[in-house]
C-alpha cells in the first residue's frame, strides 16, 4: 500500500496530516513570537540596566562634583570623575560648565570599532530639590536653582550586543527544540486522539463493502463511543431493512409469478375458449350440413306423403261411405284420417324450425354479413332473438317478459347482427340471474328528443361489481371463464353497436339486478 | 367664539407657569459642589478627578493658576454652592475667607490647623499617627526623633504625642522655626539617644538642603529613618509610609457629603497608608523587616 494514501485519500489531505500541521504551525508561530518578545524584551532591560548603572554614576558624580563643579576646580573634578571610572561598560565622562565647556573628562574602555554607545546626560545644580514635600506629596515640578554645569556619560553597548547575540543564539536554539518537542508530542497526542476516528472510519468503510456487522473499538465514556454506537445502530438498520427489502422483494416476484401464472390460465383459458369457439362454429357447420341433409330429406318424403294421402283421401272416403268406418294402423279411419294430417302438419314445422335452427346457427358462428336494411324493426329482432334462446332452450326456467310498443320506428342496421346483440344480452342477463330463475324484461322504447330507439335488457340477477364495471367492455373480459365464458359477448356486441352508429351502456347494483341498454339511430328522415 | 378666547388665555396662563417653573428651578442647575484646583500639578488633578467622580453632586472645577485674579467669596455668593472644595494650599488660602458655606480642603502641606475656622474640614497629607507609632512598634522603635514646625505640622505632632504615650512609645519632637536650625537639633537628637528619625512633610524642617543633613546624620549614627515617601530609600532610610491618593479621595469625598448635610468633621489624617522598605538597609542596621501580618491593618505591605 502506498504510504502516501491511507484510506484511499492522500496523506497531506487527511484529518490528521492537517490537523498536525495547523498545530506545528501554531506552536511555530508562538514559540517564534514569545521568543522574539523575550530577546526584544532581554535587550530592552539590558539597555535600560545600562542607563540606571550610568545614572547611578551619575548620581553618585553629581553629589561629589557639585563644589568642585560650581568651583570650575579642573582637578578636583578629574579626582570625582576618577572615583567613578571603575565601570567596565564606562567609556566617557565629561563635566561640562554651564556654558558648554569641558572642565573634565575621563576616558574608559575603548570603544570597538562599529561598537555602539549611548550617552546620558543630567544637569548639576546648587540644590537638589527632588526630595521635598511639595515635589514628593503634591507632584510640584522641583524648583530649579542655578545650573552650574552638566555631565554626560557615554556607555558602550557593545557588551549588550554581544549578550543580546548570544541569547538570540540561544533563545533560537531552544525555541526549535521546544517546538520540535511539541510537534513531536503534538503529533503523538494527535494520533493517539484521532485513533478512534480512524477505527471509525475504517468501520464505516466495512459497512460500505456491505459488512453490516462491523467490529469497532472505541474507548469507553466519550464521544467516540456515542459515535461508534449510532453507526452500529445506522449499520443494524441497514441490515434490517435489507431483509425487509429481500423478504419484499421475494414477496413482490412471488406474487408476480402468481399473478403471470393467473394471467397465463386465463390467457390459455381465453385462447382455448376461442380455439373451442372456432372448433365449435366448424363443427356447427359441418353438423349444420350433417342435419340439413337428412333434415331435408324429412322435408321431402313429408312433402311426399302429405300428397299420397291427399291423393289418398277420396278413395278412402268412398270406401268409409261404402262399407264404413275401419281400421287403419289399429285407429278408426274417422280419427287417423285428421291425425295423419297432424302428423304431417307437424313434421313439415319441426323439419322447418331444425332448419331455421341450423340456419341461424350456421350463420351465427360464421358471421354472416347480409346486406344492411334501411328499415329493420327493432321489435322483430328482439322476438327473433327471444325465439333463438327459446328454441335453444337457454331459457331454462326464467320467464321472458316483452315490451314492444307498435309505434317504434325503423332503424338502419343488419337485422342478424341486432339479433345477435340481443340474443348476447338477454343470454347474459339468464346467466346472471341466481340458479336461472326470475325474470328477465325486454323493452323497446323510442326517445323522440334524441331520435333513438332504445332497447333496455334488464334482469333480477346478482349485478356486476363496481370494480368489473370499466371492464364489460373489454375483449376476453369475463366473469364466467371457469363456466366456459369466451369474454368476447359484449366486445362484440359493442362492436356492432357502435357499427350501427349507436351506444351500448350498463347500469347495476349488486345483489339487485343489471339493465342493458341499447341505443340506435332511427332511419327516418327528420 | 368665547370658547376660542377662553381656551387661548388658558394656553397663555400655562405657558407663563412653566416659564415661571423653569426660572425659579434655574439655581438649582447650578453646581451643587464648587472645587478649587491650586494648580495643575499631575497630583492635584489626580486628586480633583477622584472628588468630581465620586462626590456624588454636581461640580464645577477651577483652577486657580489659570486665573490672574479670582474673587472665591464673589464666586462663592453667587453661585450659592453647597459645598466648596480646596485642592492644595493655594486654594486653600483663597477659599479661607469662604466663611457661610461648607469648606473641605486636601492636599495642602503648610496648613495650621489651629488657624482653621468652623466651616472648614478637610484631610491631611500625612498617614494618621497611630498608624506610623504601630508600624514603629513593629520595628520595636521605642525612641522616635521627629523635627517639626509647629506652625505646620503642630496638630498632628501633637496627636501623635497623645497616642505614643498609650502605646509605650516615647516620641522625641523638636521643633524649628527655619531650616537652618535643623543641623543644630539634629545634634540635639544626637545626645537625646533616639532609636529613629522621622521624617514628616514639614516644609521648614525638610528642604533640599536639610534632606541630605538628615540622611548623612542617620547613617552616620546608623539609625534608621523613616519617611513618608519610597523616594527616601533610595537615600537610604529604612520605611516609608506613602498614602493612598485614593483613600484620601474617597476621605474627602465623605467629608463634602456630611458638610452637604451641616456637618463640620474638622481635620482627618488619611486613614490607610502604603508601607515600603528597604532590605539592605534593614539587614545594615540588624532590623528585621515585620511580616505583613504584624503591620497595622491601615498599612498595606509593598514589598
Amino acid at each position: 500500500m502506498n504510504p502516501l494514501f491511507l484510506s484511499g485519500i492522500k496523506f497531506w489531505k487527511t484529518l490528521r496530516f492537517r490537523l498536525l500541521l495547523f498545530f506545528t504551525i501554531l506552536s511555530a508561530i508562538i514559540t517564534f513570537s514569545f521568543t522574539a518578545y523575550y530577546v526584544v524584551h532581554q535587550k530592552k532591560t539590558s539597555l535600560n540596566r545600562l542607563q540606571q548603572d550610568a545614572k547611578l554614576i551619575l548620581s553618585a558624580l553629581k553629589t561629589t562634583v557639585r563644589l568642585p563643579l560650581y568651583a570650575e576646580y579642573r582637578e578636583g573634578i578629574a579626582s570625582c570623575i576618577a572615583e567613578v571610572m571603575d565601570n567596565n561598560a564606562l567609556v566617557a565622562i565629561k563635566v561640562y560648565n554651564p556654558h558648554g565647556a569641558v572642565l573634565g573628562e575621563g576616558h574608559g574602555k575603548s570603544l570597538t570599532k562599529g561598537g555602539k554607545t549611548i550617552t546620558v546626560r543630567e544637569d548639576v545644580f546648587i540644590h537638589d530639590y527632588n526630595y521635598t514635600p511639595e515635589s514628593l506629596l503634591l507632584g510640584e515640578d522641583p524648583k530649579r536653582t542655578k545650573r552650574i554645569g552638566y555631565i554626560d556619560i557615554t556607555m558602550d553597548t557593545t557588551a549588550v550586543a554581544g549578550q543580546m547575540r548570544s541569547l538570540y543564539q540561544a533563545a533560537m536554539l531552544i525555541g526549535f527544540i521546544f517546538w520540535l518537542s511539541t510537534s513531536i508530542i503534538g503529533f503523538l497526542l494527535l494520533r493517539h486522539i484521532t485513533e478512534p476516528f480512524q477505527k471509525l472510519l475504517a468501520g464505516i468503510k466495512e459497512i460500505e463493502k456491505g459488512n453490516l456487522e462491523p467490529d469497532i473499538r472505541f474507548s469507553p465514556g466519550d464521544e467516540t463511543e456515542q459515535a461508534v454506537n449510532a453507526v452500529k445502530d445506522l449499520a443494524a438498520s441497514l441490515r434490517e431493512r435489507e431483509e425487509e427489502n429481500r423478504r419484499l422483494n421475494d414477496d413482490l416476484i412471488r406474487s408476480m409469478r402468481l399473478e403471470v401464472r393467473e394471467e397465463k390460465k386465463k390467457m390459455m383459458a381465453k385462447l382455448i375458449n376461442t380455439n373451442r369457439m372456432t372448433s365449435l362454429g366448424l363443427l356447427v357447420s359441418s353438423m349444420a350440413h350433417e342435419i340439413n341433409n337428412p333434415n331435408g330429406s324429412i322435408r321431402f318424403s313429408n312433402e311426399y306423403v302429405a300428397k299420397m294421402w291427399g291423393a289418398a283421401l277420396p278413395l278412402l272416403d268412398k270406401t268409409q261411405s261404402r262399407e264404413g268406418d275401419f281400421l287403419l294402423c289399429g285407429l278408426p279411419y274417422s280419427e287417423a284420417r285428421h291425425e295423419v294430417l297432424t302428423a304431417c302438419d307437424n313434421i313439415e314445422r319441426c323439419t322447418a324450425r331444425i332448419e331455421h335452427v341450423i340456419k341461424d346457427l350456421r350463420s351465427y358462428s360464421l358471421g354472416e354479413r347480409l346486406n344492411p336494411d334501411p328499415s329493420v324493426h327493432i321489435n322483430a329482432v328482439a322476438e327473433s332473438a327471444i325465439s333463438v334462446l327459446r328454441a335453444h332452450g337457454r331459457e331454462n326456467e326464467m320467464q321472458i317478459l316483452t315490451d314492444f310498443p307498435d309505434s317504434i320506428p325503423p332503424v338502419h342496421g343488419n337485422a342478424k347482427q341486432l339479433e345477435q346483440v340481443l340474443l348476447n344480452l338477454i343470454m347474459n342477463a339468464t346467466q346472471a340471474s341466481s340458479e336461472r330463475k326470475g325474470t328477465i324484461n325486454v323493452a323497446t322504447r323510442y326517445d323522440a328528443t334524441s331520435r333513438q330507439v332504445i332497447v333496455e335488457v334488464t334482469d333480477e340477477g346478482k349485478g356486476i361489481d363496481p370494480d368489473d364495471m370499466p371492464r364489460l367492455f373489454d375483449p376476453f373480459f369475463s366473469t364466467r371463464i371457469d363456466e366456459g365464458g369466451s369474454g368476447l359477448g359484449l366486445y362484440i356486441s359493442k362492436y356492432i353497436v357502435d357499427e350501427h352508429g349507436g351506444t351500448i351502456s350498463a347500469e347495476s347494483t349488486v345483489g339487485k339486478g343489471s339493465t342493458f341498454r341499447v341505443a340506435l339511430p332511427c332511419s327516418l328522415p327528420a | 367664539m368665547d370658547r376660542g378666547r377662553s381656551e387661548v388665555q388658558i394656553l397663555r396662563y400655562l405657558i407663563l407657569a412653566i416659564t415661571t417653573l423653569l426660572v425659579a428651578a434655574l439655581p438649582a442647575f447650578a453646581a451643587e459642589v464648587i472645587i478649587l484646583q491650586g494648580s495643575s500639578s499631575r497630583n492635584m488633578e489626580q486628586m480633583t478627578r477622584l472628588v468630581q467622580n465620586n462626590c456624588g453632586a454636581s461640580n464645577r472645577t477651577l483652577v486657580l493658576s489659570d486665573y490672574a485674579e479670582l474673587d472665591v467669596e464673589r464666586m462663592v455668593r453667587e453661585e450659592q454652592p453647597a459645598v466648596v472644595v480646596a485642592i492644595g494650599d493655594q486654594a486653600l488660602a483663597a477659599a479661607k475667607k469662604v466663611r457661610r458655606v461648607p469648606l473641605v480642603y486636601g492636599m495642602a502641606l503648610n496648613t495650621d490647623e489651629n488657624t482653621l475656622t468652623g466651616n472648614i474640614s478637610g484631610v491631611s497629607m500625612i498617614v494618621s499617627p497611630r498608624s506610623y507609632l504601630q508600624l514603629f512598634a513593629a520595628l520595636k522603635l521605642r525612641r522616635i526623633g521627629v523635627i517639626h514646625d509647629k506652625n505646620r505640622t503642630g496638630a498632628y505632632m501633637r496627636r501623635a504625642v497623645s497616642v505614643a504615650a498609650a502605646m509605650g512609645i516615647e516620641l522625641v519632637p523638636l521643633q524649628v522655626r527655619s531650616p537652618k536650625e535643623v543641623p543644630q537639633r539634629l545634634t540635639e537628637l544626637n545626645k537625646r539617644k533616639v532609636d529613629a528619625l522621622w521624617l514628616l512633610p514639614d516644609s521648614t524642617a525638610v528642604t533640599p538642603e536639610t534632606v541630605d543633613a538628615y540622611f548623612t546624620f542617620a547613617h552616620r549614627n546608623s539609625l534608621p529613618v523613616i519617611g513618608y515617601s519610597a523616594a527616601y530609600l533610595t537615600k537610604g532610610a529604612l520605611a516609608a509610609v506613602e498614602l493612598i491618593r485614593q483613600d484620601v479621595g474617597r476621605q474627602l469625598c465623605d467629608k463634602v457629603r456630611t458638610s452637604k448635610s451641616g456637618v463640620t468633621s474638622g481635620t482627618s489624617d488619611a486613614a490607610t497608608g502604603k508601607v515600603f522598605f528597604n532590605d539592605a538597609v534593614a539587614e545594615k542596621l540588624g532590623i528585621k523587616v515585620p511580616l505583613m501580618s504584624i503591620l497595622p491593618p491601615t498599612l498595606s505591605f509593598n514589598g
